[in-house]
């Protein structure tokens, strides 16, 4: 199985502080809140603390996360899995393959990385980060195998 | 047939929900002081619907079903005849003598391209039957008369009045009410004023403990009158029938449903049972098909055939589905261990009854019975999923799951072909015990359904795994 690029480090470690940016703010908001409305202030360093232990979390997390996010794409499958704690194996015939979806977010853009969405016509699973050329060689080499597969039919 | 108008009696139905409007905006304006905009919005609403009316029409053209409507903004829906997924036909009891019924063309796609052609003559599905197998097979099939339908079938399946009787008394519909009213009770709540409420908890405190359970006891005998009332209705005079490759059936007093599926377009076959029909040994047979977003869940997995004794079951159902086994298939997978993490799962319950006691020293005893009801239903509820928990794969590669949910007992039947997808999950923990999930995905409706079998054998889970990548 193939491991996701190696700067997908980067990323997860980008989104963990800005979501812990996201704790501040709303710890800021709390504490004017609860002065507000008479409330006992220290209950937003509740808001801090629990900010402070996701980030902690993730990002000693991070080396995990990245050794257990692997895919494959077999001649008939596309195989991916995801999770350290909980872990998930999923696999998806390219036979039932309707559509893959490159999509970029911002973080993604930074690093020059795509995720790949593999739609089938019950569900959709998701390749977190892959090379921009390893996402259009996977999309094409999906969508031709789905329709040389669909074609046999 | 072209540019053909829905019968008049089309209008009637608008009724109700014109004057569920008119009430609307009547509770508005009074809202917002302003009363006399009702009439006006009354009068304008009636025009509108009128003039809708007017602008519907519909042709049923030699490769496409045609609909024009709007008034402002025409709109033109195009359905070709190969693309119609399934007809759904709705007859109220009060147009048969005028040989009316409500037509649902549906095509299975995300958006609401759907048609639905309130009141038009009887044969107007037929003609469309007949259309999408010309379309489908591209060669003229005989045309289906009336008196055909009746003699000449593959397979058929009436209800008995006896297992009507039997469907409808293991129903837990009843207790579906009262949940629901409960759950009405909870949301709105805060408008019932204090007084009351305090009023009506003092005199349940006020009496005994006996009265209280006889209350709800009534209460739950209503519930499963209404319940047993309501299944009669619904599926009254039940009938299947197997023909050239399509099941239809039909059912319904007041308001006659008919459905026709290809048995191609099937994706999966589920035998559930409710716990005391599992007692009873009885067992409904479900399918879950591709259909629009708008159709109700009723219709989104129906029921094929309500109840079976399960002497019968296997013969039975083996009439109308080809992939099914010739008797209960050995499930595999299941372990002891998992007894346990069931019971886990579900202790949380436990919590539920806790809120009782901030209503006073009364309740104690009432929430400590309470608790150790719970508690039985808890344990039980591990051993029962432990029990029924579990795959295989059986002939033809038809892979075989079951699990349960809220004490119904699923077994589903699905073909390789039909499963989108598999998913094996595992948490670390789970690992140390050789324990896995396993989740299957299929179509249902216009979205997905999932099936998962929780702590099951990692082993075979892994064997179903590699099943299905072959």
């Amino acid at each position: 199985m193939k491991k996701l690029p190696e700067n997908v480090k980067k990323i997860w470690m980008q989104a963990s502080i800005i979501t812990f940016i996201c704790w501040i703010l709303f710890f800021v908001v709390s504490r004017f809140l609860l002065a507000f409305i008479k409330w006992p202030t220290w209950i937003s360093f509740i808001v801090l603390g629990i900010g402070i232990l996701e980030l902690i979390c993730e990002l000693s997390l991070i080396p995990y996360r990245y050794a257990f996010n692997k895919y494959r794409i077999a001649e008939e499958y596309v195989e991916i899995q995801k999770g350290f704690f909980f872990r998930k194996l999923s696999s998806i015939p390219i036979a039932r393959v309707q559509n893959v979806n490159l999509d970029q977010g911002p973080l993604l853009r930074m690093q020059k990385l795509n995720s790949v969405d593999i739609d089938t016509a019950g569900d959709n699973h998701r390749i977190e980060a892959v090379t921009h050329q390893e996402a259009q060689l996977i999309r094409k080499q999906v969508m031709d195998l789905a329709m040389e597969a669909r074609n046999e039919k | 047939m072209k540019n053909k108008l829905l019968n008049p009696l089309a209008l009637l139905f608008g009724i109700r929900n014109y004057i569920s409007q008119v009430v609307g905006i009547l509770v508005i304006s009074i809202w917002i002081n302003f009363v006399w905009i009702t009439p006006v919005f009354a009068l304008f609403l009636l025009v509108y619907k009128i003039a809708s009316y007017f602008t519907y029409r519909y042709s049923i053209l030699d490769n496409q079903l045609l609909v024009k409507h709007g008034i402002f903004f025409k709109k033109e829906l195009h359905m070709p005849y190969e693309r119609i997924q399934n007809i759904h036909r709705k007859q109220w009891f009060f147009l048969k003598p005028f040989k009316l019924e409500e037509v649902i063309i549906d095509n299975a796609s995300h958006s609401d391209s759907n048609i639905d052609l309130v009141a038009v003559n009887e044969n107007v599905a037929d003609l469309l039957e007949n259309k999408k197998a010309i379309a489908i097979n591209s060669k003229p099939e005989n045309k289906i008369t009336k008196s055909d339908v009746n003699n000449n079938f593959d397979a058929q399946y009436k209800i008995s009045n006896h297992s009507m009787n039997l469907f409808a008394l293991t129903s837990f519909r009843g207790l579906f009410g009262l949940f629901i009213l409960f759950e009405f009770y909870q949301r709105y709540s805060f408008a019932i004023s204090a007084k009351y409420k305090d009023a009506f908890f003092n005199y349940l405190g006020s009496k005994g403990i006996i009265i209280v359970i006889l209350e709800i006891f009534i209460l739950l005998i209503i519930a499963f009158v209404v319940s047993y009332i309501s299944i009669w209705i619904q599926y009254y005079r039940f009938t299947l029938t197997k023909k050239d490759g399509y099941l239809t059936f039909s059912r319904g007093l007041l308001k006659k449903e008919t459905l026709r599926i290809n048995i191609k377009r099937i994706q999966s076959i589920n035998f559930s049972q409710n716990i005391i029909r599992s007692l009873f040994k009885l067992t409904t047979v479900k399918i879950t098909i591709i259909s629009d977003r708008k159709e109700s869940t009723n219709t989104k997995d129906p029921i094929v055939i309500p109840v079976l004794n399960s002497k019968n079951l296997y013969t039975i159902a083996n009439q109308f589905f080809d992939n099914l086994p010739s008797k209960d298939p050995k499930i595999l997978g299941q372990r002891a261990y998992s007894v346990w993490l069931f019971i886990r799962n579900s202790l949380w319950t436990l919590l539920l009854p806790l809120p009782l006691l901030l209503n006073g020293n009364n309740w104690l005893t009432i929430s400590f019975f309470i608790e150790i009801m719970i508690l039985f239903a808890v344990i039980f509820n591990g051993f029962y999923r432990y029990r029924h928990n579990g795959v295989k794969v059986i002939k033809n590669d038809d892979l075989v799951i079951e699990n349960c949910r809220f004490f119904n007992r699923h077994l589903h039947f699905i073909n390789w072909h039909c499963i989108q997808s598999i998913t094996l999950r595992e948490s670390i923990w789970m690992q140390k015990n050789n324990l896995a999930h396993l989740k299957i995905s299929e179509r249902r409706g216009d979205s997905s359904g999932e099936i998962i079998s929780r702590y099951i054998d990692a082993d075979i889970a892994k064997r179903i795994y590699k099943w299905y990548q072959s």
